[in-house]
């Protein structure tokens, strides 16, 4: 790999723990980022896209360290200074106090600026209030006592009004004043908005003051955690088209999240779609929506209403919805919702007792009121039957015949039945969770299928 | 069949708060055709949700007030002639359908349809259109909303108007079981359904007696049960009844109608399509997904066959995949029920996706409104043609979004004439004096703009094209 990555992330896992029993002690995780591996590169944008509860958030939140990872390594790499090669640090295993300092480096701007913002902070105290916490500096001019725009600070730069030379200086006071105007007007606020709370404004402004607020320190990246999704569609695209000119302006690197696939396309330049805590496609934005490989991808690009009323569709429609991510499902963490899995893609006891939950309530049901208890474990199934256990057995046993025969992946995936102790057992093949494997140049899938 | 189901024009609504008084709805004109899909789309505080809640007095009161206008919804009455069984004098179709007031001449009955009396003055009772007032001038009969009572209006919202709002898990009591608030949903608003089936149960229960020849110990208890129902049938708010509920041992009458209701209520989980309905009837909404809860919701929203279905931004709080699904499925139930819906959102995509019409809302005025092909194709007002143009297609790249300048104005003091003249790239003298009124311009498209009412001669065709689309031809 090139050496120009800004972030680099092996193995990434976040579980949250799930406290219960008198001694509040975990008694499950919920495992919402689960093995996630994956390069920024610096002045691009990386869009990860995915519905509510896959974990965008908490990886946007695990790279500025809001959370902690529990097993996996963050690698940040610094612009390096005055020329001098960049030194790769462990940001995950970095003590908290030297996380802080690294903070106005990383930036992250959140969903709903009214509860990003303070309403008891005035305008010109939030925006100031990251120059003071990090005591940023700026370059002033020795001569008209103007700043140097933020964008254009380098050491020895002159004035560009006047061509005095420069000095740097701690902001404080006017100074300080100067610099959060500056920065307020570039997105697009006027120096009367200084003295106003956050309640006097719309929810675009409010949105603009948190970009301000994470731009005045200079940050080189930024995560976007759905900063639109909160706003208006005309509102929308006046803050999509800021984001990208301030990212053009000022060498930003963006990790966007979102939940809208259109909004990515237009910002990202590569695209990872996230399901169940795990990437499992990544790929540039061309190559994504020209060709999605993925199944999950696909159907999420085909959910996706069009603002075209001539191309209404019939959609084959993903079936179910996000399973739980405190026991995900075994094997491939989409299969039970995949219209084209196959029988190695991981189908497990829970699966089929589902089916035949499912299949006893159907009218004329052969296996109808066969069943008394289902137990699974893994890859297994035990079934207790009701009434005459044997006729029931044969019942159950002839009913899985004949699904095979039908063809169904579920059933195809049956290793064997056998009768334990009175009860039923089905085994099921067992299938490893498929890796994010390159299958063209730059465009990674975790599917069987490729 | 009525050609609209709802006709609402010129509503008025003020909010009189400290701060001053907002001006959330200057004259609203929507008419809903039966059997269609409605769009009412806009940017937020524009009035949307506004609008569909005074119609149905939800809106609080104060500090709201509805300062004007008329709602009427389409609601004929059962023949008295033939009860409904269907007669000559009906037209066979068990109910009469003329509005009372004009007797169906669709005039209005103080000015005689002209609009104007003799000595030149309009007429204020029909608003100088000439057309009856109590019918909108569609000759059948309407209920106007806004004058009913809070008694009459308790019916007809959850009945003949109901509504599915943006967050399932706020609509739903989280205290109460899915059963019990669908089962809650026919118990108000089809009890006389409810009733039925249950005399119909209790006849198949004695008469499993008479011929199975066991234990007719029951036989007396069922058949005062049947009579206390059949009292029901006919007095459905029967003093008596409501007494027996109170009493012990009595009540148990009570669970022949909850067992119906069980079974009704299975049957409307059943039509939204979710799967293991028994189970979820007896789970709470915490234990269900945000789709589950959506459609339960759904199920309790058509259990009154409504002729109006609100769907209040049903799909904003939820994933694209599930979004798809509860899209799909409220296209077909529109189909299988006839009802016709107003569907607000803001997603300009998804009114591509299920409307029929649109209409476009900006700061508590209708823009345009038209079918949904041309606001796509050939918007005519300057705000649709910039929010169409805002929307990030899935499909196609672009470097950059056209926007719209500028942000929403305040309501207190809204901008005069045109409210949407601050932010308009051609907006003329005119244009910041009078308001437009929402005019036909083309065929069934109307738009509230000076472009093309009384004053287009002021602007030339070279005047009417954007920067943007200049650049492009």
């Amino acid at each position: 790999m090139t050496d120009d990555a800004i972030f680099r992330v092996e193995n990434l896992k976040v579980h949250f723990p799930i406290l219960g029993g008198v001694l509040r002690r975990p008694i499950g995780w919920v495992q919402a980022v689960d093995g996630v591996s994956f390069a920024i590169h610096r002045g691009e944008t990386l869009g990860v896209v995915g519905e509510s509860g896959c974990g965008k958030t908490t990886i946007g939140r695990a790279l500025l360290r809001l959370v902690d990872a529990r097993v996996g390594s963050i690698w940040y790499t610094p612009r390096g200074k005055d020329g001098g090669s960049p030194t790769p640090i462990a940001l995950s295993k970095l003590p908290r106090r030297q996380v802080r300092a690294l903070r106005s480096k990383i930036q992250i701007i959140f969903q709903d600026p009214s509860s990003s913002l303070d309403p008891r902070m005035l305008v010109k105290n939030a925006v100031a209030e990251p120059i003071r916490i990090h005591k940023m500096t700026a370059l002033r001019c020795t001569r008209c006592e103007r700043l140097v725009p933020i964008h254009r600070e380098r050491p020895g730069a002159t004035c560009e009004a006047c061509g005095g030379p420069t000095e740097s200086v701690r902001l404080k006071g006017a100074d300080l004043e100067a610099r959060v105007v500056e920065l307020l007007q570039r997105v697009g606020l006027n120096p009367e908005h200084l003295f106003r709370f956050p309640h006097e404004f719309s929810g675009g402004q409010k949105q603009r003051i948190a970009i301000t607020r994470a731009l005045v320190i200079k940050p080189e990246f930024l995560v976007l955690d759905e900063p639109t999704s909160a706003l208006d569609v005309s509102v929308q695209a006046q803050i999509l088209n800021l984001l990208k000119d301030l990212q053009k302006e000022y060498g930003l690197t963006y990790l966007f999240i979102s939940h809208h696939l259109a909004v990515v396309r237009h910002m990202a330049d590569r695209i990872a779609v996230m399901y169940l805590g795990k990437f499992i496609e990544v790929a540039g934005k061309a190559a994504f929506f020209a060709n999605p490989l993925h199944p999950y991808a696909k159907g999420l690009l085909e959910a996706v209403p069009i603002p075209d009323p001539e191309r209404r569709r019939e959609l084959h429609l993903m079936t179910g919805e996000v399973p739980s991510p405190i026991e995900p499902p075994l094997g491939c963490r989409f299969h039970p919702r995949c219209p084209v899995a196959l029988p190695h893609c991981g189908w497990e006891g829970r699966d089929l007792a589902r089916a035949l939950e499912e299949a006893s309530q159907a009218e004329g049901s052969p296996i109808a009121g066969a069943i008394e208890e289902m137990d699974s474990d893994g890859f297994a199934l035990r079934i207790r039957m009701k009434g005459d256990p044997e006729a029931s057995a044969r019942a159950l046993e002839a009913f899985l015949e004949g699904e095979k025969a039908r063809g169904r992946a579920l059933f195809q995936a049956v290793a064997s039945v056998a009768s334990e102790e009175g009860e039923l057992v089905v085994r099921f093949l067992k299938a490893l969770e498929p890796e994010l494997k390159e299958v063209e140049p730059g465009h990674a899938v975790a599917c069987y299928l490729y | 069949m009525v050609d609209r189901v709802l006709i609402v024009g010129g509503l008025k609504v003020n909010f009189y708060t400290y701060a001053g008084v907002v001006k959330a709805l200057d004259g609203i004109d929507i008419d809903l055709r039966p059997n269609e899909t409605h769009g009412l789309v806009g940017e937020t505080g524009c009035g949307k949700s506004v609008t569909v809640h005074s119609l149905i007095k939800l809106i609080p009161m104060p500090p709201g007030k509805i300062e004007g206008g008329r709602a009427l919804l389409h609601a004929p009455v059962t023949c008295r002639t033939c009860r409904g069984k269907g007669c000559p004098e009906c037209g066979g179709s068990g109910t009469l359908d003329t509005c009372e007031a004009c007797g169906g001449a669709t005039k209005c009955v103080k000015c005689r349809g002209f609009g104007r009396y003799k000595d030149g003055k309009s007429c204020r009772t029909c608003g100088a259109s000439g057309l009856c007032a109590s019918c909108g001038g569609s000759g059948s009969r309407y209920l106007d909303l806004l004058a009913l009572s809070a008694k009459q209006m308790r019916e007809i919202r959850g009945g003949s108007i109901s509504m599915i709002l943006q967050e399932p898990m706020s609509a739903l009591n989280p205290v109460l079981t899915v059963a019990e608030q669908v089962g809650e949903a026919f118990y108000y608003h089809q009890r006389a359904a409810l009733v039925h089936g249950t005399l119909a149960a209790l006849d198949r229960a004695l008469k499993d007696i008479e011929t199975s020849r066991k234990s007719r110990w029951r036989r007396p208890i069922l058949r005062w049960y049947r009579f206390l129902y059949r009292r029901m049938e006919r007095d459905p708010e029967s003093r008596l009844l409501q007494s027996l509920r109170r009493v012990p041992v009595v009540r148990r009458y009570h669970r022949w109608l909850a067992r119906e209701m069980r079974a009704q209520s299975l049957d409307a989980l059943n039509m939204v399509r979710i799967p293991s309905p028994e189970k979820v009837l007896d789970s709470y909404p915490h234990e269900l997904s945000g789709g589950m809860m959506q459609r339960v919701v759904i199920s309790i929203a058509l259990a009154s066959h409504p002729r109006v279905l609100i769907a209040d931004e049903p799909t904003t709080a939820l994933d694209v995949t599930i979004q798809s699904q509860i899209l799909r499925l409220m296209a077909d139930l529109k189909g299988q029920l006839g009802t016709a819906i107003i569907f607000i959102t803001h997603d300009l995509a998804v009114i591509a996706q299920v409307c029929d019409r649109v209409s476009v809302m900006y700061a508590g005025t209708i823009a345009e409104s038209a079918p949904t092909l041309p606001i796509f194709r050939e918007p005519l007002h300057p705000y649709t043609r910039g929010l169409v143009r805002a929307i990030p297609g899935p499909h196609e790249d672009v470097q950059r979004l056209p926007e719209i300048a500028g942000s929403v104005p305040n309501l207190v003091t809204p901008p005069s004439g045109c409210r949407f003249h601050p932010r308009c790239p051609f907006a003329k003298a005119v244009c910041k004096e009078e308001k437009p009124l929402l005019l036909e311009a083309r065929p069934s498209h109307r738009v509230a703009c000076h472009m093309y009412g009384p004053y287009a001669e002021q602007w030339t065709d070279a005047d009417r094209l954007l920067p943007q689309e200049v650049v492009t031809r």
